[in-house]
């Protein structure tokens, strides 16, 4: 069942509208994805910041579900590519072929022009065919035969990943993981929440949830304007620096997040604060944001993989020594 | 300051007890090149030890030390990058070590390759007595020799050759395993992450302490006059945070305004209302460019007066209970 809403044009929605319009889209995904709503407001950060979205974690945590569920909710064109070993790289742009009734090469698009694109197991795929949609995601264009195609607007990838196997796998490297504004880790329902889902599943006599259609490609345009909008302090911005350079002075990560993170880490504080229906941005924002925002952007000793220690916890360590902005401003304040 | 001097006594206290292991390391090391060299005279005389009948052990110690050493090496330049603030006399020893260990890394191993004596197998006993390619000890012209020993010496002395290599055994294995201990203590110390150190609180951080007393006295006086309501709602929550600073819950200097909320209210805060309150309208007042006016104003002052009242009244609390029983 879906309904459709009237779509208001994107420069009118405030940044307090489009945080109502983005928690009711939460409300409604929360239905079918149980127990999971920081993760939901994650991959819905990753949306409003104008990002793309990392999945990693085990199988049958419900990845795609959420996924699906997102693009149903939002009212965007969903596509889904399994990455194969054997997948070519055209087997996602798309490729011209012979039309003999034109007698002329014809462009037929690949998955990759849609919406929301996911792409599932991203690292079971040799790295070329990596490389075609991560050049996707980065240009919002896809250059074959001497011709560019723009992609259609929004285009969002959320990339799901299984961190546990190795054999077959192809794990991606640090250039291509930056490409992703944030990486989002689901991690196992409680034993109650686990219950809940199952009684849900029960009582609706389906597979799945219905979710209902809330927005649509020109309403997420919206959100995103209206995540432009949100105001971010000077002392707010030296922060992030300061965050950010931590990463690159640690001495457990060999190669820091780079100049990209920090832009990650401001739009996805903005798009927290447009969630919290406010148009400036605190340091709550920062902080609640750097972890999925920078872990999977430094690369840590190799040693720290024997002690277990992964980039969550680092960061998590940098959040908890980097001074916060002091309670008076640096400039005098003006009402 | 104080947070500083506890980090430092911290990181001396750690420093000291690695410098005991290091020590360790170094006394058994070379006890242990003792055993394998030996030389019966002279400092560049070949010799070998009672553990240097072997040439794959002796070259395998050897590989082992220049590899250890190299290992050494790298983890203490990590670990004296990673410092900060040394005075003259840590930073001239700091320069010392960083020569000497590069340099000991290839000498060692070099110089036991260079001084043992590789050769016939199991001869160390006659290698002793001068039959071998050492030197022969013979007896000086003023020494009287050595008269024949009678039947019950010469058993006694076969005891005693026969426990002697037991002996000798157990102290090399007891030196074996001191080094090994001090080596793995060493190693640990050196591979562990840093301490954090507490995080340091709001006062802790440079004249933050003294920007925020003239702070409160400028809110103080801001409430009074009444002029800028956006000095006026920082002023009032810069006072809520000497409050509770007072009260036991200091900011530390990477808490964001909702860290320190949470803190508050974990640990028994009155007026819990009014913090979250002023800290809302601390946020807004900080980090937005919202114009703000009288009503911002009173309602600070509202939620500051009460969160003052909610603190005073806990802090008499057990007071009045006392003098009341």
């Amino acid at each position: 069942m879906t309904s459709t809403q009237p779509i208001p044009d994107h420069d009118t929605l405030t940044p307090r509208r489009a945080g109502e319009a983005a928690a009711a889209v939460l409300d409604e995904i929360g239905t079918a994805v149980v127990g999971k709503p920081e993760s939901l407001a994650l991959v819905m950060l990753g949306v409003l910041a104008g990002g793309h979205v990392l999945i990693e974690d085990l199988p049958g945590l419900g990845k795609t579900l959420l996924a699906r569920s997102f693009a149903t909710a939002l009212g965007l064109d969903f596509r889904r590519i399994q990455f194969t070993p054997d997948l070519l790289p055209s087997d996602v742009t798309g490729a011209p072929f012979y039309d003999q009734r034109s007698a002329d090469m014809v462009f037929r698009p690949g998955p990759v022009f849609t919406h929301l694109l996911l792409a599932d197991e991203i690292n079971r795929t040799p790295p070329k065919t990596q490389a075609a949609l991560l050049e996707a995601m980065a240009e919002s264009q896809v250059s074959i035969d001497g011709s560019t195609r723009p992609l259609p607007d929004p285009f969002v990838v959320v990339a799901t990943a299984n961190p546990i196997e190795y054999e077959g796998t192809y794990t991606l490297p640090e250039a291509q993981l930056d490409r992703f504004l944030l990486r989002v880790r689901m991690g196992y329902l409680t034993a109650a929440q686990e219950t809940g889902m199952l009684r849900a599943r029960i009582d609706r006599a389906a597979p799945e949830a219905v979710v209902r259609r809330l927005s649509g490609p020109g309403e997420v345009l919206a959100m995103r304007a209206a995540v432009e909008r949100v105001e971010v302090d000077d002392d707010l911005l030296e922060y992030v620096v300061a965050l950010v350079g931590a990463t690159r002075d640690h001495p457990h990560i060999q190669v820091g997040a780079s100049p990209r993170g920090g832009l990650a880490l401001v739009q996805l504080a903005r798009a927290r604060a447009v969630l919290d229906l406010r148009d400036y941005a605190t340091p709550e924002d920062v902080k609640s944001v750097a972890v999925p925002a920078l872990a999977h952007r430094v690369t840590l000793k190799p040693e720290l993989w024997v002690r277990q220690i992964d980039g969550d916890d680092v960061i998590r360590e940098i959040v908890q020594s980097v001074p916060a902005p002091g309670t008076l401003p640096r400039t005098p304040a003006v009402s | 300051m104080g947070r500083e001097r506890t980090g430092r006594q911290r990181r001396h206290g750690t420093i000291g007890a690695a410098q005991v292991a290091a020590a360790v390391l170094v006394v058994g090391g070379v006890a242990l090149g003792a055993l394998l060299l030996r030389p019966g005279t002279g400092l560049s005389a070949k010799g070998r030890g009672p553990l240097g009948g072997n040439p794959v052990l002796v070259i395998g110690l050897v590989l082992l030390a220049f590899l250890g050493g190299l290992a050494l090496r790298e983890k203490y330049r990590e670990q004296v990058r990673a410092v900060r603030g040394l005075d003259p006399v840590e930073q001239r020893l700091v320069d010392v070590v960083s020569r000497v260990l590069p340099a000991a890394t290839l000498a060692v191993p070099l110089l036991v390759l260079a001084l043992h004596r590789f050769g016939s197998f199991g001869g160390g006993h006659e290698a002793e007595h001068g039959s071998g390619d050492g030197p022969t000890a013979f007896p000086s012209p003023g020494q009287d020799p050595v008269p024949d020993l009678p039947a019950a010496e010469h058993a006694d002395h076969g005891l005693r050759l026969g426990l002697t290599p037991i002996l000798l055994g157990l102290g090399i294995a007891l030196c074996v395993v001191v080094v090994v201990i001090a080596g793995l203590y060493l190693w640990r110390y050196l591979t562990r992450p840093p301490v954090l150190d507490a995080p340091a609180t709001y006062a802790t951080v440079g004249d933050e302490h003294e920007q925020l007393t003239r702070a409160v006295d400028s809110g103080r006086r801001a409430l009074l006059d009444g002029t800028d309501a956006r000095a006026t709602v920082i002023a009032c929550y810069a006072t809520m945070e000497e409050s509770l600073a007072a009260s036991g819950v200091a900011r530390r200097a990477s808490d964001s305004p909702q860290d320190l909320l949470e803190r508050a209210v974990a640990s028994g805060l009155p007026a819990r209302a009014a913090v979250v309150e002023l800290t809302s309208l601390f946020r807004e007042a900080r980090y937005s460019t919202h114009p703000m006016d009288d009503g911002h104003r009173d309602r600070a002052a509202a939620a500051l007066a009460e969160i003052a009242d909610g603190l005073r009244s806990r802090a008499s609390g057990p007071e009045s209970v006392a003098g009341a029983s």
